[in-house]
C-alpha cells in the first residue's frame, strides 16, 4: 500500500527557519530527520483532513520544537542529547513520578525511562516511546501524562478482592448497600434504616445525577476534578487558566444552581413537602462520603 | 421574642449550610459514577496538549467532552495537574481588589502625614521663576527632574512585597470544611494516590521557597554582586491566575522576532490563530503603549487577571549602588521595577547598573532596550525573548537577564544582548552575578547552577 505523500518537505523555507529555532544542530540531528519528525507530527495533528498549508503553517509554529529536537535526537541515540536528558529532563520524570505514585513512583519512572531509552530493532532502526512524542506539548507535560495513565493502569490491574467477612461488595452506584455497608455516621445499627431511606435518597441523587449531566463538559469535568479527584482550587485555576477566586466563584455558582434545581425536581417531580425533604437531606446526609482512592480499583 | 426570631436564623442558617455539605458529598458520589474508560481516550500528547491549553478549539472541545465522561481520563488529568512543579503561589497584586490590599490599614495615616510634609515643603520653597525659552539639548537635559523614571511606578504604594494582598476569595469555608470532614467521616480514607505526596509537595514547595531565600548565593567577595532573589514566603499559599506550566496564550507577549538567536524557541510559541510577532519598531511603540496603558491601569486599581509567569517573579531586594548613583533616581527605579515585578507577565521588568546612569528594561514583548542616562531617554529595542522576566547589572556593560523555562541572557558591552547555554529546563528564580562572566542561578525548584565562562557552560551545585 502506497504511503500518504508528506505534508511537510525537507529543504521549505517555513521547516528551515523551524529548524534554525530548535536548534536541532546542536543535538547532530539533520535537516532531513527534523523535517520528518515535524510531518509525523503534523499528520498525528491533522489526521485525515486535506493538509490546508495555513492550518500547518500555524500548527507547526505552535510545536515545542527544541523539545522536539530534543526527542529526535534521544530516539537516534546521540550521546550528548541523553547527556542532556539524563541532567535535565530525568529529574523531574522522577520528582513527578513521586508525586503521582508516592513509593511506587521509583519503579514506574525506572519503566518509563527504559521504555525512553528504547531499543534497537532488526534494521538498524531504534524503537522508542520517544516516537510517540510529536512536539504538541512540552516534553516534561508529556512525560507526566504518560506517568499517569500507567499510574491508573496499574490501579486498575490491581482490583481489590473483597474480604467476606467485609460483607457484600457494592458499586457506587448501590445506593441502598452503601447505606448499610458503610454505615452511618451516627454508628446506628444496619437494621434500624427507615425503610423510606433508600427510596429518598435515591430520588436525592437521581435528581442531581441529572442536573449534572445538564451542564456543559467543562463544569462536569470542574466538579469531577474538585469533588471526585481532590483538584485544589488552585490547580483547577491553573487547568482552566482562571483565577482562583473565579473558580471559586463558579463552584459556588454550580453548586447553588443543582441544588435549586434539585429541590425544585423534588418538590415538583416527587411532591415532597418541606418535612420530606427535610428527610431526603437527612438521609443523603448519613452516607459516608465517597472513597476516590477506591474508585478506579473497585471498577 | 426577639431571642427566638435570632434562635430561627441561626437554625434556618445551619440548616441551609447542612444542606450544602450533603449536596457536596452527593455530588462526590453522582460524579464518581462517571464510566470508568469510554474508548476512543486521547493519547497522553493530547492530554498534556489539553492542560497546556494548547490544543486548537476543535480539539479542545473534543477531549473536555470526553474528560467529562471518562473516570479515568478525569483522574489522569488530575494526577499530571497534581504533580506539576512547584509554581509562585503568591498572588499578584494586581490580581486581587485593590480594596482587599493590607496597605489601605495604614494607607490614610500616611497619606496625613505626606500631605503635612508636602505642605511644609510647598511653603518653604521659593516662588517659581518665568519660563524659561528654549536654551537648547544641554539647557534642556540639565533642567531634567532627577527623578527620572515617569511615575508610573512612584504612584504604586511601597506595600510590603509578599503580603500585600490580601486573602484570595475561596469556597465558602463550611463548604470546604464540609468536603474535608466529609472525607474524614468515611473513616480517612486512604488519600488518592500522589495526594499524600501533594501534601508534602506543596509544603515541600513552600519550604523550597524558603530555601530559595535562605539558600540564594551570597554574593563574590570582592566586588558586590548585583543581587536579585526572591521574597521571603511569608505570603498566604494562595496562587494568582498562573496558568499550568507556561503563561497563557491571552498575556504572553507576541513571539520574539524572526531574528531570535537559537534557544529562544520553545513553549513561547503562539498557539494557533494569535497574532504575528511585532516587528521591532514596533515593538518599541507597543511597549510604550504597554507603559502607559499600565500606568492607567494600576493608577486606576483596576482588578485584572494578572498572569505571573511560573516560577517565583522575585523581587529585588537590592538595587546595587555604585558610587556617584543618584539616590532619588535609584529609588524611584527600585519602586517601579519592583512594581513592574509584582504585576507579573506582560508589565515591563526595568534594572540598572550600580552607577544608576545605564538603565536596561525587558519589555513585554520580552524585547530589550537599554538607556544611558537613567530611565530619560531609550535606545531601539533589540529582539529578545518572551520568557525573561528579570536582569541584574555588574556594570555599565554587562548584565544578565534570566527568565522561564532556564533562558539566560547576557550582555557584555551593554548593548548587545545575546542567549547564553541554559543550565537547566525551569523556570530560574534569582541570579546573582559578581561579574560579566560569573554567575549563579537558582531555578523554581532550588538548584543552583554557577557559572565561570558566561554562561557557556553551567554546573549544579
Amino acid at each position: 500500500m502506497a504511503s500518504a505523500p508528506a505534508i511537510v518537505h525537507p529543504g521549505d523555507p517555513l521547516v528551515n527557519r523551524l529548524y534554525e529555532r530548535a536548534a536541532a544542530s546542536r543535538w547532530g540531528v539533520s535537516a532531513e530527520s527534523f523535517a520528518a519528525a515535524l510531518d509525523r507530527s503534523a499528520r498525528q495533528a491533522l489526521g485525515g483532513r486535506p493538509p490546508d498549508p495555513t492550518a500547518v503553517a500555524r500548527y507547526l509554529e505552535s510545536l515545542h520544537l527544541e523539545d522536539l529536537a530534543l526527542a529526535c535526537a534521544c530516539r537516534e541515540g546521540r550521546p550528548e542529547a541523553w547527556d542532556h536528558f539524563m541532567t535535565h529532563v530525568r529529574p523531574e520524570l522522577y520528582r513527578a513520578a513521586r508525586a503521582i505514585a508516592g513509593d511506587a513512583g521509583r519503579e514506574l519512572a525506572d519503566g518509563l525511562a527504559a521504555d525512553l531509552y528504547g531499543t534497537e530493532v532488526a534494521g538498524g532502526e531504534r524503537r522508542s516511546l520517544l516516537d510517540y512524542f510529536h512536539g504538541r506539548s512540552r516534553l516534561t507535560t508529556w512525560l507526566r501524562a504518560v506517568l499517569a495513565r500507567r499510574q491508573i493502569d496499574r490501579m486498575r490491574a490491581e482490583r481489590r478482592v473483597a474480604s467476606l467477612d467485609e460483607g457484600p461488595e457494592h458499586g457506587s452506584d448501590d445506593v441502598a448497600a452503601a447505606a448499610t455497608c458503610r454505615g452511618d455516621r451516627d454508628g446506628s445499627s444496619s437494621t434500624e434504616l427507615d425503610p423510606d431511606r433508600p427510596r429518598l435518597v435515591a430520588m436525592f441523587e437521581d435528581a442531581l445525577a441529572r442536573a449534572v449531566a445538564s451542564l456543559p463538559p467543562a463544569d462536569r469535568l470542574a466538579l469531577a476534578a474538585y469533588y471526585v479527584h481532590g483538584v485544589t482550587l488552585a490547580e483547577l485555576a491553573r487547568l482552566r487558566g482562571e483565577h482562583e477566586s473565579s473558580v471559586s466563584r463558579r463552584l459556588a455558582r454550580l453548586r447553588r444552581d443543582l441544588r435549586k434545581r434539585v429541590e425544585d425536581e423534588l418538590r415538583t417531580r416527587h411532591r415532597l413537602d418541606e418535612g420530606d425533604l427535610r428527610q431526603c437531606y437527612e438521609d443523603a446526609g448519613r452516607l459516608g462520603s465517597l472513597d476516590a482512592a477506591r474508585l478506579l480499583a473497585d471498577r | 421574642m426577639a431571642d427566638e426570631r435570632r434562635g430561627r436564623r441561626a437554625a434556618n442558617v445551619t440548616s441551609e449550610r447542612n444542606r450544602d455539605r450533603v449536596l457536596e458529598a452527593a455530588l462526590a458520589r453522582v460524579c464518581g459514577r462517571t464510566p470508568d474508560r469510554v474508548p476512543p481516550c486521547p493519547d497522553p500528547e493530547e492530554l498534556a496538549g489539553y492542560i497546556e491549553r494548547r490544543l486548537a478549539p476543535e480539539d479542545r472541545k473534543r477531549v473536555e467532552a470526553h474528560l467529562a465522561a471518562c473516570l479515568s481520563c478525569q483522574a489522569e488529568v488530575a494526577l499530571v495537574v497534581r504533580s506539576a512543579p512547584p509554581v509562585d503561589v503568591r498572588p499578584s497584586p494586581a490580581s486581587t481588589a485593590w480594596w482587599r490590599t493590607r496597605w489601605l490599614a495604614w494607607a490614610a495615616p500616611a497619606a496625613a502625614a505626606a500631605t503635612l510634609v508636602l505642605a511644609v515643603w510647598v511653603a518653604s520653597r521659593p516662588a517659581p521663576s518665568p519660563p524659561a525659552t528654549d536654551l537648547g539639548p544641554q539647557a534642556r537635559a540639565d533642567l531634567t527632574p532627577e527623578a527620572g523614571p515617569p511615575p508610573a511606578a512612584a504612584s504604586t504604594p511601597d506595600r510590603p512585597a509578599a503580603t500585600s494582598a490580601g486573602p484570595t476569595p475561596r469556597v465558602p469555608a463550611d463548604a470546604t470544611a464540609a468536603r474535608r470532614s466529609d472525607r474524614q467521616a468515611a473513616g480517612s480514607p486512604a488519600p488518592a494516590p500522589g495526594q499524600a505526596e501533594r501534601g508534602a509537595q506543596e509544603s515541600g514547595g513552600a519550604a523550597g521557597e524558603r530555601g530559595l531565600a535562605a539558600g540564594a548565593p551570597k554574593p563574590g567577595e570582592s566586588a558586590p554582586a548585583a543581587r536579585f532573589s526572591p521574597e521571603l514566603p511569608d505570603a498566604p499559599r494562595t496562587l494568582a491566575a498562573t496558568p499550568l506550566e507556561r503563561p497563557a496564550a491571552g498575556t504572553s507577549a507576541a513571539r520574539p522576532v524572526a531574528a531570535s538567536p537559537p534557544g529562544s524557541e520553545g513553549s513561547s510559541a503562539a498557539p494557533p490563530g494569535r497574532e504575528p510577532a511585532p516587528r521591532p519598531a514596533e515593538a518599541a511603540g507597543a511597549a510604550a503603549a504597554a507603559d502607559a496603558a499600565r500606568t492607567r491601569e494600576e493608577a486606576a486599581g483596576a482588578k485584572r487577571v494578572a498572569r505571573a509567569p511560573s516560577g517565583h517573579v522575585a523581587e529585588p531586594d537590592a538595587v546595587a549602588h555604585g558610587p556617584g548613583a543618584q539616590p532619588a533616581r535609584a529609588a524611584a527605579l527600585a519602586r517601579e521595577q519592583a512594581a513592574g515585578l509584582r504585576a507579573g507577565g506582560g508589565a515591563t521588568r526595568r534594572f540598572a547598573s550600580p552607577s544608576g546612569r545605564v538603565v536596561w528594561e525587558i519589555t513585554a514583548a520580552g524585547a530589550l532596550r537599554r538607556s544611558v542616562d537613567g530611565g530619560v531617554r531609550w535606545g531601539q529595542p533589540q529582539a529578545g525573548d518572551p520568557r525573561l522576566v528579570a536582569g541584574t547589572a555588574v556594570s555599565d556593560t554587562e548584565a544578565w537577564a534570566i527568565g522561564r523555562e532556564g533562558v539566560v541572557w547576557r550582555t557584555s558591552d551593554g548593548a548587545t544582548w545575546t542567549p547564553v547555554s541554559r543550565p537547566a529546563a525551569v523556570d530560574l528564580v534569582s541570579i546573582v552575578a559578581t561579574s560579566g562572566n560569573e554567575a549563579a542561578v537558582t531555578t523554581a525548584e532550588g538548584r543552583t547552577f554557577h557559572t565561570t565562562d558566561g554562561g557557556r557552560t553551567w554546573r549544579e551545585r
